[in-house]
């Protein structure tokens, strides 16, 4: 076959002009499709938040639920669902809820202190404390990080190394949270 | 002059200060930013349970408006709505509007939430009710206590402001509301204060003044506060903020110079003489700090940031039990601000007494991070 002859020439300006129009279809497509999902699970993630402010736990349960089936990876849903889950009293569904969003989205710092305090209300000192150096590992000013280290340090009996991380967690959280007298 | 006379004469002085100092007319402070005679600013939002507006300025000109500023983990806060309900149920033809504030927390969690307008509910009251998400009207107007009230006549003026709550303040309440009805007479007991009225372009300055200093804004504030001196030159209120903001800014000698030309204009202010006791505390006047926090206190011993900024003088001294006494006073009056728990926890550690500080410490921090 020669680069030189119509057959090619067309062959490959045809297989050429297919994958241009794949290309930019797909793409089109996926750009629309991916904000849809965006949409849709921002809009249940809202009411969930909604439902919980107003006490109605089973509800929000529900919307975060919609909200998963959109973003199956929305670190908000999991954190709504596992609150809304301990509000109604069912730490155990919350403790399988937020693990499983700690793995799911494993960036969240905040899914993570969530199943620290989850753990430490569980008596897990351990696992807590691993969670917990692993957001200060990432974020070594993380004032609720230092708190809780704090909260498991004084439960470990080390009144010293509470204190001193209490101090740094309260330096961090006026200072920068605003708070006024 | 023969001696004994001499002392007479100097024993004679002391009493007559001493009473003038005992018998001037105490400024209950409720609002730092706020006092009797000047306009409130307005405040608007949607109410917690139906979601209907609220705007407070829609209702001057005809109705005297209550401000309660309230929290569910005040006991007395509580009281005071309940009485509030029982005296519009019983009260109906007296034209007053009524409107609860929260002010729960500064960040509160969906479950906290969830806690106030459960409470909003039981309480069942017979007036909106606000949540106050982010504190931004509680910082706009000071509230220096919880529960703290502001009655406004029909033009929106404040015209009495207790803080905190009682069997005489809920009696004051309803004596001030019926003097600015016109239903009872203004004399003795029942004596609203005038209070100084500035410039009306002055007030909306400073209005504006305190919307920018919570967005730290303070160059654009400052340059406001030229105008409102501008438009009424014998108006304390610019000269209080201005020194709030050089504190900011740690701008420690032109805050003192703005609280001291401050005082100058307003000698009665429990705001201005504390502000004057902080910006003394930080540049380490201590002494002066002492004697203003002190005139402060004198002036209303229920202003939370004396309280706790005398204790940290006493502290400064070397006097620990004096200084751990007034910081926990400062506790009382409100229990829920991390800052005094966090004064609280220093001193008890300068004390020796580690394992309540640890506590202290503790405390502040889950009301600063609380459990979602």
């Amino acid at each position: 076959m020669s680069w030189h002859s119509d057959t090619t020439r067309c062959v490959f300006f045809t297989v050429a002009m297919l994958g241009v129009v794949v290309s930019f279809g797909s793409s089109g497509y996926t750009q629309a499709d991916k904000q849809a999902v965006t949409d849709n699970s921002r809009k249940y993630l809202k009411q969930a938040h909604q439902e919980l402010a107003l006490g109605a736990y089973e509800v929000a349960i529900i919307q975060a639920d919609s909200a998963l089936a959109f973003d199956s990876s929305s670190a908000d849903a999991f954190y709504l669902k596992g609150v809304a889950q301990v509000s109604k009293g069912d730490t155990a569904l919350a403790v399988t809820t937020v693990t499983h969003g700690v793995q799911i989205a494993p960036l969240s710092s905040r899914l993570k202190l969530f199943l620290a305090r989850l753990r430490l209300s569980g008596g897990d000192l351990d696992v807590a404390e691993e969670l917990v150096d692993a957001v200060l590992a990432v974020k070594p000013r993380e004032g609720e990080a230092l708190y809780l280290k704090g909260v498991i340090r004084m439960q470990g009996g080390d009144t010293a190394a509470a204190l001193d991380l209490f101090h740094q967690a309260l330096e961090i959280a006026l200072a920068e949270g605003g708070w006024r007298p | 002059m023969k001696r004994w006379l001499h002392v007479w004469i100097q024993g004679g002085v002391l009493v007559f200060v001493f009473l003038i100092v005992l018998l001037s007319p105490t400024a209950s402070a409720a609002f730092k930013y706020l006092r009797e005679g000047m306009t409130a600013s307005v405040i608007t939002g949607n109410d917690l349970l139906t979601n209907e507006p609220v705007a407070t300025d829609s209702w001057l000109g005809q109705n005297t408006v209550i401000i309660v500023f309230w929290a569910t983990w005040s006991a007395r806060s509580l009281d005071e709505l309940r009485d509030l309900k029982a005296f519009v149920d019983a009260e109906l033809d007296l034209s007053v509007k009524i409107v609860a504030v929260n002010v729960d927390g500064q960040a509160l969690t969906a479950q906290q939430k969830a806690q106030v307008v459960q409470l909003t509910r039981d309480l069942d009251l017979p007036f909106p009710v606000l949540l106050d998400d982010g504190l931004d009207v509680f910082y706009r107007y000071g509230v220096i206590a919880v529960p703290s009230t502001a009655v406004l006549d029909t033009s929106g003026v404040l015209r009495y402001a207790p803080s905190g709550y009682s069997l005489t303040t809920r009696d004051r309440i309803v004596d001030s509301v019926r003097v600015l009805r016109g239903l009872a007479s203004a004399s003795g007991e029942m004596a609203l204060s005038e209070g100084y009225r500035p410039a009306k372009k002055a007030g909306r300055y400073c209005n504006l003044v305190l919307n920018q200093i919570n967005r730290k804004q303070y160059e654009r504030a400052l340059s406001n506060l030229d105008l409102a001196e501008q438009a009424d030159p014998g108006f304390a209120q610019p000269h209080l903020l201005r020194g709030e903001i050089y504190l900011a800014m740690d701008s420690l000698g032109l805050a003192r110079a703005s609280f001291t030309r401050a005082a100058e204009l307003d000698s009665g202010s429990v705001a201005i003489w504390s502000a004057r006791g902080v910006a003394s505390l930080r540049s380490g006047r201590i002494e002066e700090a002492f004697e203003y926090l002190s005139r402060a206190l004198q002036l209303d011993d229920t202003y939370t940031p004396a309280a706790l900024n005398l204790g940290l003088c006493l502290a400064e001294q070397g006097k620990l039990d004096e200084a751990l006494d007034s910081i926990q006073k400062a506790r009382e009056l409100n229990e829920r601000d991390p800052l005094v728990l966090y004064y609280l926890g220093k001193v008890q550690l300068q004390s020796g007494d580690s394992s309540q500080t640890a506590e202290s410490y503790r405390t502040a921090l889950e009301i600063l991070y609380p459990a979602p």
